[in-house]
């Protein structure tokens, strides 16, 4: 101790040779004449090491240079500890994802994660997030080892497909979890069926309700209760809180990006006047002239069956397009999307602030909204609570201040309509075997 | 240290008797003096042993630990949800929080934006009443209406207290508003968050917020409002918000609808304020001529006829004089003004307006000057 003093002592009094030449020495009358000096030395040091912690930055200006010279500081000054999902906030959960964990895979596609997801199976059923689907998928199990996976079942309406994978006994999620939800504090909500009861738990007057606690099954999950994503790690994926409890998610146009000719003259079939730039039908290949004749598995005759089968899809959705050009009939996949990234759209470019949204994040049946931070692949995996019970499956990052998850009571419906091969996705043909949905069968 | 006669000898005690009677003096404070007649502040949540001691540390360690943070937030939403309102104006719309029995609502400055203006708040179940916009603060982003509906019961309306210990960085809060407006049957959304840094009036915290929540609360464990919703940044975690402690700051100017500061993208120098009526001159007196509608004369109760004594305390002798007067002002004081009515002397006190210089009519101050007085002269 008593050494590195004496070093620090002479660079201090800039005689660097002098604290070394004896320590002994060097230590009681160094230490008395160089007390001032290696004090303030000291004091400079703890207060580089502590002041940052507790010093102000710049006063907040309005413009952007000031939220930019802000945004330095707190990302320099802000200590991990502080944040709500900070990594020793997450430790506190690795009881709660230890289970559920052994159950929850990575869907990956070109040696990237794509998406999560949750076995549903022994067998190897895999359920994950339809639309972040592409390419060749293999499947990683929290073991590390990888299987390849095939799509075996898509249900666009709420956007879930199923992965086999060619393994058994694994580990599965128990979904059998809540059966009831509380809705924003009028009713309770029974999920085992399907409508809404208005329940005598609660008493509405104006502006207050009044809930008896006593009668609010056991089992329940409440706006505020922490949910949690897991990952293949012991810390959980991702935590946050319960925003609003299950409700219906609006759908929005899903668009194309083709103007139809208004007086059509073919008859089996619409004329493409227009296809515009940066939408997915241009992506697709479509092309201005082509004769649309139908849609995913139906035909269309005119513009207003187009508009009629439309109103089906939502932005983020994959359709394949049948056209016909120069008397060949081509099958093309288009995404759809959106409505026109409009920045001048205040409410628009605010929502997408501070990280990416799914590209289908309208138009769920029912959806339990979340706060947690989520990015677009960390969707199609279990959501649970704090008692390791799967609450819903995360089915979309669908803005700044919310993620969706579907609930698991209706997610448990759809499961044997997607494992049963009933809502399998068409075979490839030599057409489309550039199509991004990752089928394998031929 | 104070003199407390009655208490016991021993000095220690009457220190400790003396700070507390302070403590109970200062927490009483600004609500609970000014909150106007028949409010009471609200009881503020008991926070359990176990989480206090949870809280100390500041982060949740075991899942037990998560447990009674989720147990108290629970309690703080229970409370919030039903006074957190959409603020719908003609050309805006936010966020409120109601902090008052008699119907004081916090908000935001660039939700309500101007004094004296018609807003609507709107309940989670759809329940629509009218509120008038009270002051606002354009350097803090702080705004206040006030409901004139009546409240549903003798208590007065539902409200949740605003704190009187400010937060500190790491401590746990709770965000709730209308993010993107009002949607049938979604209750307003919880955020949990904490907060990671204070900037002299503002709240930093990673509770995330998005265009619509302006205005509204930011509520601490124990219930209480800490913070109004104000703006958001790029980053995920840059949510700001403006402390309470901003609206007890200037809780007098934000009562009797004064505004601070001018609102976004609008200048200064383009407004001037307004009384709303016209008038000349007869025999010495000031007469009344016209009474513009929704002007602050005419929500006086201002008539065409009526004699002007004084303005702000200081008699009215000619034409210049008034118009100078009022020139001097600040839009949405509120000035005392003396009139005769049918021989009868009344006093009324108006709330300014305002209107854009190019107003026609009284002009600005710099008519009144030499130069231009000559120009007037000529005409």
């Amino acid at each position: 101790m008593n050494y590195l003093l004496n070093d620090l002592l002479g660079t201090v009094t800039g005689c660097p040779n002098r604290g070394r030449k004896s320590r002994y020495a060097a230590k009681n009358r160094g230490f008395r004449l160089r007390l001032g000096p290696a004090v303030l030395v000291v004091i400079l040091l703890v207060g580089f090491v502590v002041c940052p912690a507790r010093a102000q930055p710049p006063p907040a200006t309005n413009d952007w240079l000031g939220d930019t010279v802000e945004d330095v500081f707190n990302r320099v000054w802000t200590p991990r500890s502080r944040f709500t999902d900070g990594p020793q906030v997450r430790q506190a959960f690795r009881p709660v994802v230890a289970e559920v964990r052994r159950a929850t895979v990575q869907i990956r596609s070109k040696g990237r994660r794509i998406a999560y997801g949750g076995i549903v199976g022994p067998d190897g059923w895999v359920l994950t997030k339809a639309s972040l689907l592409h390419g060749e998928l293999t499947v990683r199990l929290l073991s590390g080892k990888e299987y390849e996976a095939r799509l075996v079942g898509m249900d666009r309406k709420y956007d879930l497909a199923m992965l086999k994978i060619d393994t058994t006994g694994l580990a599965t999620l128990d979904l059998s979890g809540l059966t009831s939800l509380d809705l924003p504090g009028l009713t309770s909500i029974d999920l085992s069926g399907t409508k809404p009861s208005r329940s005598d738990l609660l008493v509405s007057t104006k502006g207050t309700t009044e809930i008896d606690e006593k009668k609010i099954a056991t089992n329940s999950l409440r706006a505020g209760d922490w949910v949690a994503t897991p990952g293949l790690g012991r810390d959980p994926a991702a935590i946050g809180v319960v925003s609003v409890a299950p409700r219906k998610i609006e759908r929005r146009r899903g668009i194309l990006g083709i103007r139809m000719e208004i007086h059509n003259k073919a008859t089996r079939g619409v004329k493409i006047a227009q296809v515009f730039d940066g939408t997915g039908a241009a992506e697709a290949g479509i092309q201005a002239g082509d004769l649309l004749v139908a849609i995913d598995e139906t035909s269309v005759a005119n513009t207003v069956e187009v508009r009629e089968v439309m109103k089906a899809y939502n932005p983020g959705d994959q359709i394949a397009v049948t056209v016909t050009r120069d008397k060949k009939r081509l099958r093309l996949n288009a995404i759809l999307t959106g409505q026109v990234k409009d920045f001048r759209n205040r409410a628009q470019y605010q929502n997408n602030l501070g990280g990416k949204l799914s590209k289908r994040r309208f138009g769920f049946p029912m959806a339990l909204q979340h706060d947690t931070v989520l990015k677009p692949n960390d969707c199609g995996g279990p959501l649970v609570d704090l008692d390791g019970r799967v609450v819903g499956f995360n089915i979309a990052r669908s803005g700044r201040t919310e993620s969706y998850a579907l609930p698991t009571a209706v997610v448990k419906e759809r499961l044997y309509d997607l494992m049963s091969g009933r809502l399998a996705p068409k075979p490839l043909s030599k057409e489309d075997k550039e199509s991004r949905t990752g089928s394998q069968d031929d | 240290m104070y003199s407390i006669p009655y208490l016991p000898y021993n000095s220690f005690v009457r220190e400790v008797a003396a700070t507390l009677l302070w403590v109970f003096l200062l927490a009483w404070g600004p609500v609970g003096a000014t909150a106007g007649p028949g409010a009471t502040v609200g009881e503020p949540l008991p926070l359990s042993e176990p989480l206090q001691v949870m809280l100390k540390h500041q982060r949740p360690e075991s899942v037990a630990d998560l447990r009674l943070l989720q147990e108290q937030v629970r309690q703080v939403v229970k409370i919030v949800r039903p006074v957190t309102v959409s603020v719908e104006l003609d050309d805006s719309a936010g966020s409120g929080v109601i902090i008052s029995a008699d119907g004081l609502v916090l908000t935001a400055g660039h939700v309500s934006a101007l004094p004296n203006r018609e807003v609507w708040l709107r309940f989670p179940d759809n329940t629509l009443v009218q509120a008038i916009s009270l002051g606002v603060n354009h350097r803090f982003d702080s705004g206040l209406l006030r409901i004139l509906a009546d409240p549903p019961t003798e208590e007065g309306w539902p409200f949740v207290p605003i704190a009187t210990v400010p937060v500190k960085p790491g401590d746990w809060v709770v965000a709730v508003g209308q993010p993107n407006g009002f949607v049938t049957d979604r209750a307003p959304p919880v955020r949990l968050g904490r907060v990671l840094h204070l900037r002299g009036e503002a709240i930093i915290t990673d509770a995330t917020l998005v265009g619509g929540d302006s205005g509204g609360p930011l509520m601490n464990l124990r219930g209480e409002v800490v913070g109004i919703h104000s703006r958001i940044g790029e980053r995920i975690t840059n949510n700001y918000h403006v402390a309470a402690s901003a609206y007890q700051k200037e809780w007098e100017r934000l009562l009797a609808g004064r505004m601070t500061g001018t609102p976004d993208g609008e200048e200064r120098s383009d407004w001037r304020p307004q009384i709303g009526l016209a008038f000349r001159f007869q025999e010495g007196a000031c007469l009344v001529t016209q009474v513009f509608p929704d002007s602050a004369a005419a929500e006086a109760g201002v008539q065409v006829g009526d004699v002007l004594h004084s303005f702000a305390g200081e008699t009215i002798s000619d034409a210049a004089n008034l118009a100078r007067l009022a020139a001097r002002q600040e839009a949405f004081n509120r000035v005392p003004l003396e009139l005769e009515r049918e021989g009868k002397e009344q006093s009324v006190e108006l709330w300014l307006g305002r209107t854009t210089r190019d107003f026609p009519g009284i002009g600005s101050p710099e008519m009144f000057s030499r130069k231009s007085s000559a120009r007037r002269r000529s005409r």
